[in-house]
């Protein structure tokens, strides 16, 4: 379901996404993006398939699952309000490597990714702007997966660390 | 505005020798998750009973004759009267030894010790919790004391961690917590697609948080260090300083009156100086490996 909103341009400056663009850019930003809602359990893409809008949340939750055999659906992230989602559709083959399902109501603005592209490959300005905020959003959620890759929560019985003279 | 009538006493140790323990008795074994439970304990001697109070964030010595002595924080409600708390882990011989007995066996107690929670500074501001795992344990006394004097304090959050839905500590006490007007939110590192609730590091619930007035928010926290170490990272990206952060540090404490050096940490001792320490304060030595 889709519709266009004229406060467009507005909710994109209040996305952290957009956040202290100028007028123009976001007027450029807004021109290729539409509002999109998806009822609780919805899935919005599934993992493997093709996608090609770049999604900014901008009420409700999305959990992100990925397929393991013998092991079903993992559940690796949930996003919320300000999030990305979906950035394979600018910076991959458009395949998702996720699948992504509604947790409540969302609502989100979604953003052609072949014109954003097109926009950036245009406008270097805009591109730029784009590509670094996407660049903070990817290695903002790398330090996140580290962080859970460490498993800081487990069960480990704590041992007395060695001086670096005794290691010497 | 004043704190409640307890938060403004000193703690009272049991003894006037520090060295000394005295023998509890274990009311009753609480299974929290796996190889976690809480042990409410009691003083055989009621004149004892009479004198123990502590602060949220003291710890107590835990002894078992011939085992050893483990320092445990203590997590129960600090308004209760001749009873009181630790939510333990499994992790070592003591531990092991402890979880091998039974409501009614006897140990040795020392305490309280150790600095508080800065709850006077949270008076008026809003208060942030982030607890990582069994780091909830140390924060639950503050929760009660927010919960028995919550029209004192601004917004209160307390964001959980843990590894998964069945590793969040005290599930059944959430409802009255956001009763009594905190607001919780939860994520694990992992879950099926089954969990509705978060999945991801529970620094991503700090950047989600409204923080309405930054300049007038503490954030106290508890769990692994590398989690506190990013916690804050997120907090001040948010507008937090470092002095309106802070957190519970867990070292090898064996004394608990800062002779023996074992929790060493840089200039200070954690069992004396801490554990609860104002972040700017223990920050430097945080990042050194070995200390």
């Amino acid at each position: 379901m889709s519709s266009t909103d004229p406060s467009l341009a507005e909710e994109l400056c209040n996305l952290q996404f957009a956040s202290g663009w100028s007028d123009g850019v976001v007027t450029e930003l807004a021109a290729i993006s539409k509002y999109v809602e998806f009822a609780a359990g919805t899935i919005i893409f599934t993992q493997g398939a093709e996608n090609h809008d770049l999604f900014l949340l901008s009420a409700g939750r999305v959990g992100l699952d990925m397929y393991v055999p013998a092991r079903g659906a993992v559940r690796i992230l949930t996003l919320s309000r300000g999030e990305l989602l979906a950035w394979s559709a600018l910076v991959g083959d458009g395949h998702m490597t996720a699948t992504a399902t509604a947790l409540e109501p969302v609502r989100a603005i979604a953003i052609d990714g072949a014109r954003l592209l097109d926009l950036c490959d245009r406008r270097h300005d805009i591109g730029y702007r784009v590509m670094k905020r996407l660049a903070w959003a990817l290695s903002h959620r790398l330090v996140a997966t580290r962080l859970q890759l460490l498993d800081l929560y487990s069960h480990t019985t704590p041992h007395v660390l060695q001086s670096p003279v005794e290691r010497r | 505005m004043n704190l409640s009538p307890l938060m403004t006493h000193a703690h009272a140790a049991v003894a006037d020798n520090p060295w000394l323990s005295q023998t509890v008795r274990i009311e009753s074994i609480t299974a929290e998750i796996p190889e976690v439970a809480t042990y409410e304990l009691a003083f055989v001697d009621p004149v004892l009973a009479a004198r123990y109070r502590f602060l949220p964030g003291q710890f107590n010595m835990l002894y078992l004759p011939g085992v050893g002595e483990v320092a445990i924080s203590i997590s129960a409600n600090p308004n209760s009267r001749e009873r009181w708390a630790h939510t333990i882990r499994v992790a070592g011989t003591v531990t092991q030894s402890l979880s091998r007995l039974q409501p009614g066996a006897t140990l040795g107690l020392r305490g309280p010790y150790g600095n508080p929670w800065p709850l006077a500074d949270c008076l008026g501001k809003d208060v942030i919790l982030v607890a990582g795992g069994i780091g909830l344990a140390p924060l639950r006394p503050v929760i009660y004391e927010l919960l028995a004097n919550r029209a004192k304090y601004g917004n209160v959050t307390l964001l959980l961690g843990a590894r998964t839905p069945e590793g969040l500590l005290y599930p059944g006490e959430y409802t009255d917590w956001q009763a009594g007007g905190i607001e919780i939110e939860s994520t694990v590192d992992r879950a099926s697609s089954e969990w509705t609730g978060n999945v991801g590091v529970v620094t991503l619930l700090i950047d989600r948080l409204p923080l309405p007035r930054p300049d007038q928010t503490v954030l106290l926290m508890c769990g692994p260090e590398v989690m506190m170490h990013f916690t804050v990272k997120s907090a001040r990206k948010r507008g937090l300083a470092d002095k309106q952060i802070w957190l519970s540090s867990e070292r090898n404490m064996q004394c608990a009156v800062g002779l023996c050096g074992h929790c060493q940490l840089g200039p200070t001792f954690v069992c004396k100086d801490g554990p609860v320490f104002r972040y700017d304060h223990i920050a430097p030595f945080l990042k050194v490996e070995g200390l």
